[in-house]
């Protein structure tokens, strides 16, 4: 299946991922040897340039990865109309066991360059710069993140073929398909499902106007860890809106109580309904818990203005997005439950 | 309170690297505010690399130096490039014009990442221009201008964000001696309103205007004497 | 103190984003060069890529028409006639709704050296017309039945009634095997969206087919079946190849996704050849943008001495470099958008051929489809950014102090 002109555009995304990361390799190793902050030592000096490039890199990274991770969606959209049994794009990830893991490691990728850029801002609006050193060990981590992440879309593509029989949602999700032992989320129910999302929904809303409301707090322990507990949340509440999603909410944008898929939902059939989905869904649950990577930062020289000023203005973005996600999750099965029936 | 303050201020370039020059050795210094300043010295004497300490346009390598409050001795470039937009305002040796642009271009370039739009930024050429007798040659591309000329838009474009300290690297040094006194009346009447000004010749003409308050030779890299100038 | 201005982001961008465009206009004769191979390169991807997409949107259409299961006799290999009678043999099997007749065959006409397509359906298989483009001509289609027997009533295609010279008139004859004459009469046209199903087509009744092709009674060309559910076709292909051995069985779904895998494997390994294209340049561009001349790096000095930021300089080189990759990246688009639109996919219609096959002429319709640009977007525009990165950065750290 390399030979499909999707799988192409991926390897090109995934090469052009590797050479900046890999690029932005080269000056963390450099930075981790010879940081000197203050000097004006020639070496000094080119070093403070490289985390330029550095961070040029990493941004142009953020933005390949946010784009490839919307083209690997579209591509297993387009894989599914070749392979035999999918019939969305559900089953083009499931056809071998590189699709999923993938996809995942796209989206760790994504919050991780965000992150770093988070902190990269962070750095640079001290005088000090006191979180050089730290930010280029992250890269060093974020590094082997987005290699596994390449290599996983290759290997993904690779084991691709038109031959093998996968599945689909509708087996997948189905209810009473468990015979097959393929029901991946059967156990849970959907009331269980639904009170555990509007209820830490609720929860991370309440918690999110306290933190934002709240005083500038002397560094302490307490004060940080309720920021990390947020920040938690907020992670712990995408994943859990992924499950809701496909499980509860698609099916009543389908209007078809047996097709559960994640992916259809960005179709034009229904109205694209999966974009600002996703996207305030990501919005939320990034802005959110990036509040806690400028409250771990706040105690350091210089920093305290700056990350008080961040996390206030990733709070309100996260207090303002959330609602409207959860307005546009509910919609679909709101309008059915009242209107009692089909849009 | 001193504008400038400099203590023990040294400078090498390419530190660490084998073609390391010492350019600057322990300067002390204090400029006033409202004060103008002439340092002369001989030719490689280090009087542009001081200058451009001032100016924030390169780091010291050892000692103190404070600008209008702020320490500017160890700081990333990117804060000291904020600082030299906010208090200074510099006059390169060679005018340092782009010769492509018109002079109005030229003179509204560091308005340009402040996101000013062209109609402000014009609004605030036109007394610079009509100031220093520009007007007529606002979009004369800047290579098609006299050394006169050159020298006054080069003022104009560094007092165009009407910065407190004016650092004037040589202004005269390719002008000849009439030109020479009208510059530098230019830049007694900017002492006049308060600007601070410092500037660096070996033209005794520069050193002997009355308007300079001191003298400041430099030698090797050393301050070697302090006299009070014509002022 | 503060700052005497404040920094407006957002006339920031404008301004830089006005001086990076000052500065390209400059120098036209470089960037000219890098944008019209960067052009070419976005046309020859472009061009393939719509290509392709005409060519499978035409297939689904036509395909869409297709029955479900679609049975034939074989014969050595070769198809020949299948017996009426299987029918009931089919009809039997649970979840079959339809089991419907069809005779068709190329009619040639040597006077104008055209083959028509000649569709002998019955009345009762003529299926409503679904959507505008994609099927037969409900309503019409209504005319052409004489219940089950002869009528001598046709549909025909506009091209078709061109091509035999009708103009207006209703009556036309064409020849039996044995060169004796049938009479036919041409009730309707198929309506112009339908046309590229229908353009060479003459729709008749099954009783009009068997009679211009002398089939004899009691034998078809094929067997159209249709199924209640969708998701059955395939477990109801497997039970017909055991009920009627020596046939043929093709679902719609086969052909379909046999037609994708062939065109995704010839388009991407025309990708590949437009890759290593696409490599060349990127080296070019590469050299074009680390090649800074001493004007250009002076430039970057005095900027940067009058308080423009290393950030402000690396967003003005990417600029430069956003402005001839979208400009390239448009102009190459449009380029093949009317490649393919006016001449027809011309230069790529080869590589595509085997296709041609099943209809041996089409036109191509290029249609506008987000997550087309956006995959030839990543496959040209994303690659020549990262090239440039690195050089827009060494030119925006360019010491401040080399000017002085
Ligand atoms: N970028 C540089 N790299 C290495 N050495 C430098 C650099 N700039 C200046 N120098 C050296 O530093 C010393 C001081 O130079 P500086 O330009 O400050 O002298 P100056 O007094 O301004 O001379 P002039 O009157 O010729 O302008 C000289 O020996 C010079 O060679
Ligand atoms: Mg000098």
């Amino acid at each position: 299946m390399l030979l499909n002109p999707w799988a192409i555009v991926l390897l090109v995304t995934a090469g052009g991922s590797l050479f900046l990361v890999g690029g932005s390799l080269r000056t963390a190793v450099r930075v981790l040897r010879h940081w000197q902050p203050g000097s004006d030592s020639a070496r000094q000096i080119d070093l403070e340039n490289q985390t330029w490039l550095a961070a040029l890199l990493v941004e142009y990274g953020l933005i390949l990865q946010l784009v490839s991770l919307f083209l690997l969606l579209l591509a297993a959209d387009n894989f599914s109309r070749v392979l035999v049994g999918a019939m969305c794009a559900t089953g083009a990830f499931l056809a071998n066991p590189y699709g999923i893991p993938a996809l995942f490691m796209k989206m760790a990728g994504l919050f991780f360059s965000g992150y770093w850029l988070v902190a990269h801002r962070l750095d640079l609006s001290s005088e000090h710069l006191p979180l050089t050193r730290a930010k280029f060990v992250a890269l060093l981590l974020l590094a082997p993140l987005v290699a596994v992440d390449s290599g996983l879309t290759a290997a993904y593509l690779l084991n691709l073929s038109p031959e093998i029989i996968t599945s689909c949602c509708g087996v997948l999700f189905a209810p009473g398909g468990a015979a097959d032992g393929y029901n991946l989320l059967e156990p849970m129910a959907a009331p269980l499902l639904l009170s555990l999302f509007y209820g830490l929904g609720g929860l991370l809303f309440a918690v999110g106007l306290f933190l934002f409301r709240r005083p500038p707090q002397p560094p302490g322990r307490g004060s940080l860890l309720a920021d990390i507990a947020f920040a938690c949340g907020q992670l712990l509440f995408f994943s859990l809106s992924l499950v809701v999603i496909t499980v509860v909410i698609s099916p009543y944008v389908y209007a078809m109580p047996n097709h559960r898929c994640p992916f259809d939902l960005l179709a034009g059939e229904y109205g694209h309904i999966g974009y600002p989905l996703y996207l305030s869904l990501l919005a939320t649950c990034f802005a959110g818990s990036s509040a806690a990577v400028a409250a771990v930062c706040r105690h350091l020289p210089g920093l305290a203005g700056p990350a008080f000023r961040y996390r206030r203005a990733a709070l309100r973005f996260s207090l303002v997005m959330l609602p409207l996600f959860l307005l546009i999750a509910s919609w679909s099965p709101a309008f059915y439950l009242l209107a009692g029936g089909e849009r | 309170m001193a504008l400038v303050e400099l203590a023990g201020v040294g400078k090498s370039y390419n530190r660490g690297a084998a073609n390391e020059v010492v350019a600057l050795r322990r300067i002390d210094l204090q400029v006033a505010a409202g004060e103008m300043l002439c340092i002369q010295g001989p030719s490689g004497s280090g009087k542009s690399t001081l200058l451009a300490i001032i100016a924030c346009i390169l780091p010291p390598s050892c000692g103190r130096a404070v600008l209008a409050g702020h320490k500017i001795a160890r700081l990333p470039e990117h804060f000291r490039t904020r600082y030299r937009r906010q208090y200074v305002g510099f006059v390169f040796q060679n005018f340092a014009l782009i010769d492509h642009l018109s002079l109005l271009e030229n003179i509204t370039l560091p308005l340009l990442p402040l996101g000013l739009p062209p109609r402000r930024r014009e609004e605030l050429a036109e007394p610079l221009l009509h100031r220093f007798a520009l007007d007529h040659r606002r979009s004369f591309p800047a290579g098609r201008l006299s050394g006169g000329e050159l020298q006054r838009a080069a003022i104009a474009r560094a007092l165009i964000n009407d910065p407190p300290l004016l650092v004037a690297d040589e202004p005269t040094a390719h002008l000849d001696s009439r030109l020479t006194g009208t510059v530098l009346d230019l830049l007694a009447g900017l002492k006049r309103e308060g600007k601070t000004l410092i500037l660096s010749s070996h033209d005794p003409l520069v050193s002997g205007h009355p308007a300079i308050d001191r003298v400041v030779t430099v030698r090797d890299g050393m301050i070697v004497n302090i006299a009070a100038g014509g002022g | 103190m503060q700052p005497m201005h404040p920094i407006h982001s957002f006339g920031r961008i404008q301004n830089i984003l006005d001086y990076a465009l000052s500065g390209l206009r400059r120098k036209l004769l470089k960037n000219g060069t890098v944008f019209a191979v960067f052009a070419l390169v976005v046309f020859l991807f472009a061009s393939f890529q719509l290509t392709n997409r005409a060519l499978g949107e035409l297939a689904g259409r036509i395909l869409a028409a297709a029955p479900d299961i679609t049975v034939q006799q074989l014969q050595a290999g070769r198809q020949v006639g299948i017996a009426s009678d299987s029918r009931q043999v089919l009809q039997a099997i649970f979840g079959v709704r339809r089991v419907d007749e069809r005779i068709w065959g190329y009619y040639f006409e040597p006077t104008s050296g055209a083959n028509y397509t000649v569709v002998g359906l019955a009345a009762s298989a003529i299926p409503a017309s679904t959507s505008k483009e994609n099927s037969w001509p409900g309503p019409e289609a209504a005319a052409i039945a004489g219940g089950d027997g002869s009528s001598g009533r046709v549909l025909l295609s506009p091209g078709v009634r061109r091509h035999m010279g009708l103009g207006e008139r209703q009556f036309f004859s064409l020849y039996r095997p044995d060169l004796s004459l049938v009479t036919f009469e041409a009730v309707a046209d198929f309506p112009p969206e339908s046309d590229l199903v229908t353009a060479d087509t003459i729709l008749m009744s099954l009783a009009d087919a068997r009679d211009l092709f002398a089939i004899p009674a009691g034998e078809v060309t094929d067997l159209l079946v249709t199924v209640g559910n969708p998701r059955e076709i395939d477990t109801i292909a497997g039970k017909i190849r055991e009920l009627l051995p020596g046939v043929r069985v093709v679902t719609r779904n086969q052909i379909l996704k046999s037609y994708e895998v062939v065109f995704g494997w010839r388009s991407g390994l025309g990708n590949l050849l437009l890759l290593t294209a696409l490599v060349t340049f990127t080296i070019l561009a590469w050299d074009k943008a680390t090649g800074l001349s001493a004007e250009d790096l002076r430039e970057m000095a005095i900027l940067k001495v009058l308080g423009w930021q290393t950030a402000d300089l690396i967003l003005l080189r990417l600029f430069e470099s956003v402005l001839v990759a979208g400009g390239a990246f448009a102009g190459g688009y449009l380029l093949a958008w009317c490649h393919l639109l006016y001449a027809d996919g011309l230069l790529f219609r080869p590589i595509f051929l085997g296709w041609s096959v099943l209809r041996p002429t089409f036109p191509l319709v290029p249609s506008l489809a987000g997550t087309d640009l956006l995959a030839v977007l990543a496959i040209s525009v994303f690659p020549y950014l990262c090239a440039t990165a690195v050089p827009a950065w060494r030119a925006a750290v360019v010491p401040a102090d080399s000017v002085l």
